[in-house]
């Protein structure tokens, strides 16, 4: 059944280049983690290390407690979904869900049942007999799921699993993904670029740059209180504000934390005021973009060098802010602001960069 | 920009007509060996004197030119199955090469290069020295030489267009290697396979060189019969095997086309 991984100082090298360094991980059994970040952040090789494709150069992984260094792929109780689905072009659906229970020995009977109970999980009942490429993105990304899930792997794994389809699509696939998981009860690790996914499939975000793990948190956690100025500006748009003596600048609300560095406000942390009132900083509307559910504007304000991005509702004002009009911006209030980390260090830094620079 | 615009359509004019010229050229030999085949005539001469199927009659009952049918349909058989397995295993091997696949992929398509008198000669001289006696054997592994570039390059092209991600998804799903060949990257090369051994057959078959040089007296293969039969009289029954072997040739080529296609339609 579903079981925990574990992700221990993980690190590979390939031809020279690190590409990993240092990834700590503990997925809860169950559970369904996402692994975020840009491309070349580590995100699709730490997936290809717990498939088995990628040999780790250090580190391990446990699943259930067992190491899997030197598991054979197929050994390995993992089933994993491609981003291309890599169905079989020759195998109509039903085989290729079988496909997985002919390398276990499952008896012709069992296997009729099992790749009907498969179907009837990603609500594909009765497509057994048909032709892969008769089916559309969507139904063969089903297919593809049925087709890990057959055999009760331990683990699930996605690589970019809805990346191949349109938005729309996409957004049920999202719930659906999630309903699948949560039915079956396996622990899931996804790999995905696109930031509403892995805020909305997830119970657990993971943040990866340059070959470790940022930040992991609930996807609330992760977008409200981010760790450093990374996550703050790949999950979404973030205004990032110096912290000058426990306060931020501009708008010199307290800050928890260090007294000096940044901080993160959101967009729609903003209140627009027609009049600099009290506890309200002076600005200047630059740029108003409609972008349906909200309005996007940019704020220059008096004691920011750089202008801030900030939301409204398109109907949340009589007359809505147009550029060029003079405004007054406060901090909406409610939750604590923190001071973000300074990016850790990397493991790996010649040693030229440590040394102070001569005077 | 206009200019060659303008000139495109009268240049690529000028390319249809010098290619159908050339194409007719290429065609004319047949236009010429057809009709005397079905001549009515005892000699070889153009334009033929009546019409009459005599020839290919005369040629099928032969005990002659049926010995030397079989002994080529022979040859090339084995030597077909000997390049099908060498060319469809290095196919698979070779990309799977750490190192030196340059060097063995040159070496995969060399004996296509290597002039075929070299080839003869060599394989000759070489049986000789390992004590042994030239003979159709030595045949059939040169043909087999011959053919495996040929299979190897159409297998070759037949898996690159199998998605890689195949063959990983099905270890991923619990099946070791001679699984994911069985039942993956050989359905979805089968074709490819096939198609190759086609057109081995083909090449093996009328391959005249090798034959001339390798096959041992009163053993002679189709080409070589044929090639002594004409040095020694003009009959139209040479015109008449001519046409036979053109007819196979016709017949394996088509025949490795609609599975080509079908290959493409499966990917």
């Amino acid at each position: 059944m579903s079981a925990t991984v574990e992700i221990k100082e993980l690190g590979v090298e390939l031809s020279g280049t690190r590409i990993l360094d240092g990834v700590d991980l503990t997925v809860p059994a169950g559970s369904f983690v996402t692994l975020l970040g840009p491309s070349g952040s580590g995100k699709t090789t730490t997936l290809n290390v717990l498939a088995g494709f990628v040999a780790a150069t250090s580190g391990e992984v446990l699943l259930g407690g067992r190491p899997l260094g030197g598991v054979p792929v197929g050994r390995r109780d993992i089933g994993f979904v491609f981003q291309n689905y890599a169905l079989f072009p020759h195998l109509n659906v039903a085989r290729n869900i079988e496909f997985p229970l002919l390398a276990r020995k499952v008896g012709r009977q069992r296997r009729r049942e099992m790749v009907a109970t498969a179907l009837e999980l990603v609500q594909l009942p009765g497509t057994g007999d048909r032709a892969v490429s008769s089916l559309s993105g969507g139904q063969q990304q089903r297919v593809a799921l049925a087709r890990a899930l057959v055999f009760g792997p331990a683990l699930l794994l996605l690589d970019e699993p809805l990346a191949a389809l349109d938005k729309q699509l996409r957004e049920a696939m999202q719930i659906e993904l999630k309903r699948i998981q949560r039915e079956t009860g396996t622990t899931t690790v996804a790999v995905t670029h696109d930031q509403v996914e892995a805020l909305s499939m997830s119970d657990l975000v993971a943040i990866m740059q340059d070959g470790r793990i940022e930040q992991v948190g609930t996807p609330e956690e992760v977008y409200r209180r981010p760790a450093t100025p990374f996550v703050a500006g790949f999950l979404g748009e973030a205004n990032l504000l110096p912290v000058r003596g426990g306060r931020c600048a501009a708008f010199g609300l307290p800050v928890e934390g260090a007294a000096e560095g940044v901080t993160v406000l959101r967009p729609e942390d903003f209140v627009l005021t027609a009049a600099v009132t009290d506890g309200a900083v002076g600005g200047t509307v630059t740029e108003t973009v409609y972008q349906g559910a909200r309005l996007r504007l940019s704020v220059t304000v008096d004691d920011c060098a750089r202008p801030l991005v900030v939301s409204v509702l398109p109907g949340e004002h009589p007359v809505a802010p147009a550029a060029g009009d003079r405004i007054g911006l406060r901090h909406r209030g409610g939750g604590t602001l923190r001071t973000l980390a300074d990016p850790p260090p990397a493991r790996t830094a010649p040693a030229a960069h440590t040394t102070p620079a001569a005077p | 920009m206009d200019e060659l615009r303008l000139a495109l359509p009268r240049l690529s004019r000028a390319v249809v007509i010098a290619g159908c010229a050339i194409a007719l050229f290429l065609l004319l030999p047949l236009a010429v060996i057809l009709p005397i085949a079905f001549s009515g005539d005892v000699f070889l001469t153009f334009p033929p004197a009546g019409f009459s199927a005599r020839w290919f009659t005369e040629v099928l009952n032969d005990d002659a030119w049926h010995a030397a049918m079989t002994t080529s349909l022979r040859t090339a058989g084995v030597a077909t199955v000997l390049a099908t397995l060498a060319g469809t295993a290095a196919a698979f091997a070779l990309p799977r090469a750490r190192r030196g696949a340059r060097v063995l992929r040159t070496a995969m398509i060399a004996p296509m290069v290597v002039p075929q008198l070299v080839l003869a000669l060599g394989l000759y001289l070489a049986v000789e020295e390992l004590g042994g006696a030239a003979g159709l054997k030595t045949l059939m592994i040169g043909q087999a030489a011959l053919a495996t570039p040929l299979v190897y390059l159409t297998v070759a092209a037949g898996l690159s267009e199998v998605d890689p991600a195949l063959a990983r998804a099905a270890r991923s799903l619990g099946h070791r290697w001679p699984s994911v060949l069985v039942r993956v990257e050989l359905p979805l090369v089968g074709r490819s396979v096939v198609g190759a051994a086609v057109l081995a057959f083909g090449l093996c078959f009328d391959e005249s060189v090798l034959s001339y040089y390798l096959s041992p007296p009163g053993q002679e293969t189709l080409p070589t019969h044929l090639w002594q039969s004409a040095s020694q009289q003009a009959s139209p029954a040479i015109a008449a095997v001519s046409s036979l072997i053109m007819g196979l040739a016709v017949v394996l080529l088509g025949l490795a086309l609609a599975l080509g296609r079908g290959t493409r339609r499966h990917a």
